[in-house]
């Protein structure tokens, strides 16, 4: 995309817009939550991505000067959900650099602080402010290519070949067999209207895909060749000597398709899709090539980072040393203006949109099953945790654990949550790795190992500290009455931590996974997540026969003591 | 291979198409005038058709297999008026390089005394067997077992039309059995596509041996060959269609004449995410975009049409190669060896209809001092077609200017592709470029000649 540099006063567009002021603002706190050196230059800028179409501003990232170039913005439009493009750039109070074509949002860093959505509209007046989240799905394919580098030329090589390969994208065709879908090259008049209406109606792209096989088609539209006859066939042989490597990529290629929607629209979105991977593989491989790592494949992922409307496709470095990834990770935070201290762009945190993407958590456990609870009618404010996690509970992995493993499972809901929300990549301990750490650290004897003992808050808190290195807190107290009285206490952990939060006492274990509390009444409810259900994964019943529900202050009981374990989040974990 | 004790009858048929009813009158004729008026004892026509989806086997034509020149010298002695199986295997060959995917050797017509017939038996079986595998390898590349292991033959005993059949498994697994003879109206069916692509892989040499031609054609191509017969999704008519569909779906009304056909590799097939390091050492490069017109009975399946598509395409690429091959080694001379790039051009295809089946295109191949001429000689020689000059179209390719050479020999990664507009709708069709193909094994890119460029 070539720079352009626009005018100030760019002409007023006579039409609506919208955008998510909230997530705008919220881009903006991110960026500035990362701290820079106080030499570097502080002008700031930024660049506008949406559907022009729909007329939807979908992101705005903030930049300083310096990282406004054409480069990242290349990047990041690779990076983008292949619907969306650069609409615009940003201007704040008035001096900021201008990239690329489109409108420019004014801004003022005063509105930007104040998170002031009137004072926007007042200065922007073609919009409306408003939360955008289409229906649709996302189709899933997996394809692989090659790129053979020359041995000195491999950076300049990879930029052809990747140029090569978008010219010759149009070969690749996408088919479900199943339900018969074809996703090929064809001419916009022989569209098919709403090609996958049956498949995106209600449905959202971050959670319901479709999966497809890619395939290279080796037939192609013939009837516009400039010449009615073909050349013969040739066979060339090289004998030069010449050394080359060969990257085998396999990219994960993942598209919107949103309820309405023509199959010429899906079809040329499936191929920007691939394109923008590819692109974004090549940067990723040419930056490692000029930072002295080799010719590495990357690995596709795609992620939902907190407050956005869209997908992020990314390569990962993976195979660069983990300090070079945590560095790399660092960089996609500020582009994408993610949380400073949150991690966004783990492994674990990939979407598993296609059935092969690897997953570190079971997919057969039921993820965030309280999300289901339709019926609750809130007492007072509500808080609960934040992110993802598995509902763990007896008698899962083929572990019979009933009557003693109710501790192990809250434990190992815990766990779920810092692989889902991106604290580590290390799998789900089951009960005898859990037992043998504490051996390890010298907490139990050996027998304990293969044994049907009970653990406790304390144990949760040292396998937890010594396998992850994650601190916990303590809340003790003397009667089930004063858990209640605890209510204010966990409500502040899930807003500021948001972990699950394991309680022990009167010989049970559970996880408590929110808290209904009213500041005026006192009427304290518990969303509990119950470790002691023995059936299948079944979420009606989960959620009808209370194993995950809100239960009230009686739930626990006056005449026993309880200790909670809340576990705390690392400070420095993107 | 020994003669089963016990012949079983098939339920499996051998339908010659109603118009060969004349033909069998004509030869049964004129073995009888070769019999007695030159001696020789037998005369053999290959069957050419299909394996039918039903299970029966469709004949559509049959040419002849030549006896040797010497057999027709006065003094010959009767060895040399004997059809040996090598002979037959070898004619056969020439003919199969000829038929389009679909369409095979299917068997031999036999005619001769009952005596010479039983004489002769094991002779015609171990032909059969011969073909069967030279087909298999010509055709599938040897990667792929979706060649019938049914052969027939058909015994016309001298001064009878009227044949026996029988039907050899020439795996050597099953057993032989005779099979009803039928003549019936028999209808084929095109299949039309086209295929394209760019081959690249390293055939490192093996120390003290010199680089074979066809054999390293053969071990370069592997991948694609067997990515391809892997890949069983296929588009016809722009559809996935079920294998055990029948093709055409409305026999009665049909009146489609052709099957529109996109073909696939899966772009996954034996590969793993990783880098690995290369010497091109003896570099292939086989770039190919060639139009398919394979056929088969009306009456066929999807699994056997999408079958005659992807042989349409091996036979085609192996047969060239073949004959490229066999022209080399008069050619070629040390220099072309030690040259460091050398670029081949394969034989073009000249092709004329079988006139009494339509859907069968057959393909002749020719060099590039080759001309129609030559083309309509060997359909006459070989196929017994009496095909006129204006019926043979040697247009589908053409060889390659220098210029055109140059760039090919240019390596594809010094190609520039700047100002190469930008992809559309119908985005294979550009200004600057003669032939657009999509790359397979090694690389999947755009291949050009830069013929306005150079020119």
């Amino acid at each position: 995309m070539s720079v352009v540099k626009m005018s100030s006063n760019p002409e007023p567009i006579k039409e609506i817009w919208y955008i998510d002021c909230n997530s705008m603002f919220q881009n903006y706190a991110n960026f500035r939550g990362f701290s820079r050196s106080t030499d570097s230059d502080t002008t700031f800028g930024g660049l506008v991505f949406g559907r022009k179409s729909r007329k939807q501003v979908v992101h705005v990232f903030f930049a300083y000067s310096e990282d406004l170039t054409e480069s990242n913005l290349t990047f990041i439009q690779s990076s983008l959900s292949a619907d969306i493009e650069l609409l615009g750039n940003l201007q704040i109070d008035g001096v900021s650099p201008l990239i690329g074509d489109g409108f420019t949002l004014q801004l003022t860093i005063g509105m930007l602080e104040s998170r002031n959505i009137d004072q926007f509209l007042d200065l922007n007046t073609m919009f409306n402010n408003e939360h955008i989240m289409l229906e649709g799905l996302s189709l899933v394919s997996k394809v692989g290519y090659e790129w053979p580098l020359r041995a000195g030329r491999e950076g300049e090589d990879a930029k052809n070949a990747c140029e090569r390969l978008s010219c010759a994208s149009f070969r690749f065709t996408y088919l479900n067999v199943d339900k018969k879908v074809v996703i090929r090259e064809h001419k916009e008049k022989e569209k098919i209207g709403k090609q996958l209406d049956e498949y995106s109606k209600g449905a959202v792209p971050y959670k319901d895909a479709l999966e497809l096989i890619g395939l290279q088609s080796i037939t192609r539209d013939t009837s516009q060749d400039p010449e009615d006859q073909k050349l013969v066939p040739t066979v060339k042989i090289n004998r030069d000597d010449k050394h080359f490597t060969k990257l085998i990529n396999i990219t994960e290629v993942v598209a919107p398709a949103y309820y309405g929607e023509d199959s010429f629209v899906i079809y040329t979105r499936m191929r920007e899709a691939f394109n923008r991977r590819i692109q974004n593989n090549m940067i990723v491989l040419v930056n490692g090539i000029r930072k002295g790592r080799g010719v590495l494949p990357s690995t596709s992922a795609t992620f939902l980072p907190p407050g956005w409307a869209s997908l992020l496709n990314l390569q990962l470095p993976t195979k660069w040393t983990e300090n070079e990834q945590k560095v790399y990770r660092i960089r996609l935070h500020k582009l994408f203006n993610l949380p400073p201290s949150k991690p966004c762009l783990r492994i674990s945190q990939v979407l598993a949109l296609h059935s092969e993407t690897p997953s570190v958590t079971n997919s057969k456990l039921l993820r965030n099953p309280h999300m289901n609870i339709s019926n609750y009618k809130p007492v007072g404010e509500v808080t609960t945790v934040r992110g993802s996690y598995n509902y763990h509970h007896y008698m899962q992995d083929g572990i019979d654990d009933n009557g003693w493993g109710c501790a192990y499972r809250s434990f190992q809901t815990i766990w779920s949550w810092f692989i889902l929300n991106g604290y580590t990549d290390k799998p789900v301990p089951n009960h005898r790795q859990i037992q043998q750490c504490l051996v390890d650290i010298g907490d139990k004897e050996t027998k304990f190992v293969g044994s049907r003992q009970w653990i406790g808050s304390t144990e949760i808190s040292f396998v937890l500290n010594s396998m992850l290195n994650l601190e916990c807190r303590f809340i003790a107290t003397n009667s089930g009455n004063e858990v209640v009285e605890k209510a204010r206490e966990l409500a502040r952990h899930f807003e500021t931590v948001g972990t699950p939060v394991m309680i022990g006492g009167n010989m049970l274990a559970h996880t408590i996974i929110g808290v209904d509390f009213n500041e005026n009444t006192g009427e304290t409810k518990f969303l509990i997540l119950d470790p002691h259900y023995t059936g299948s994964e079944d979420l009606k019943t989960i959620i009808s026969k209370g194993w995950c529900n809100w239960k009230p202050a009686k739930f626990w009981s006056p005449d026993h003591f309880y200790n909670m374990v809340l576990p705390q989040t690392p400070s420095e974990a993107i | 291979m020994s003669l089963p004790l016990a012949i079983v009858v098939t339920e499996s048929m051998i339908l010659f198409d109603q118009q060969l009813e004349e033909w069998v009158k004509k030869s049964a004729k004129n073995h009888e005038f070769v019999q007695i008026e030159k001696s020789i004892p037998a005369s053999a026509y290959f069957l050419l058709g299909s394996f039918c989806s039903d299970g029966d086997i469709h004949i559509a034509h049959a040419s002849k297999c030549p006896v040797h020149s010497s057999a027709l010298e006065a003094n010959a002695n009767d060895k040399t008026k004997l059809l040996d199986d090598q002979w037959m295997t070898d004619n056969a060959e020439r003919v199969l390089r000829m038929l389009p995917g679909g369409v095979n050797v299917v068997g031999i017509a036999w005619f001769s005394t009952k005596e010479t017939f039983n004489q002769r038996k094991s002779v015609i079986q171990k032909t059969l067997t011969r073909i069967q595998k030279i087909n298999n390898s010509l055709t599938t590349a040897g990667m792929d077992s979706t060649i019938s292991d049914h052969m027939v033959c058909a015994f016309f005993e001298t001064g009878k039309t009227t044949p026996t059949g029988t039907i050899f498994d020439v795996s050597g697994r099953g057993t032989d059995s005779t099979a009803k003879v039928a003549f019936q109206k028999l209808e084929w069916i095109s299949l039309v596509s086209n295929a394209s692509a760019r081959i690249v892989l390293n055939v490192p040499i093996v120390a003290g041996k010199q680089p074979d031609f066809y054999n390293d054609f053969v071990a370069a191509t592997k991948n694609f060959t067997t990515n391809f017969f892997h890949t069983d999704l296929m588009l016809l008519d722009g559809q996935i269609r079920e294998d055990t569909e029948p093709l055409i779906k409305d026999l009665k009304n049909n009146k489609k004449t052709t099957v529109e056909a996109q073909l696939f590799l899966d772009p996954l097939y034996n590969r793993e995410s990783g880098a690995s390091d290369h010497i091109t050492s003896n570099m292939h490069e086989l770039m190919f975009d060639i139009e398919i017109r394979a056929a088969v009975p009306l009456r066929s399946t999807v699994k056997d049409a999408k079958r005659a598509l992807k042989h349409h395409l091996i036979r085609n690429l192996f047969s060239r190669a073949e004959l490229h091959y066999e022209s080399m080694e008069i050619v070629e001379d040390s220099k072309a060896i030690v040259d460091s790039c050398q670029v081949h051009q394969l034989p073009r295809p000249a092709t004329t209809v079988l006139h009494s089946h339509p859907a069968i295109l057959l393909n002749e191949f020719l060099f590039e001092a080759d001309n129609v001429e030559d083309a309509q000689k060997n359909f006459d020689d070989m196929m017994d077609l009496q095909t006129s000059i204006e019926h043979v179209d040697e247009g589908w390719e053409r060889a390659l200017t220098p210029e055109e050479m140059d760039s090919v020999r240019t390596p594809i990664e010094d190609l520039c592709f700047g100002g190469l507009p930008p992809p559309s709708d119908s985005c294979c069709s550009t200004k600057t470029l003669l032939v657009t193909i999509g790359i397979i094994v090694a690389i999947i890119a755009t291949i050009i000649y830069l013929t306005v460029a150079h020119g």
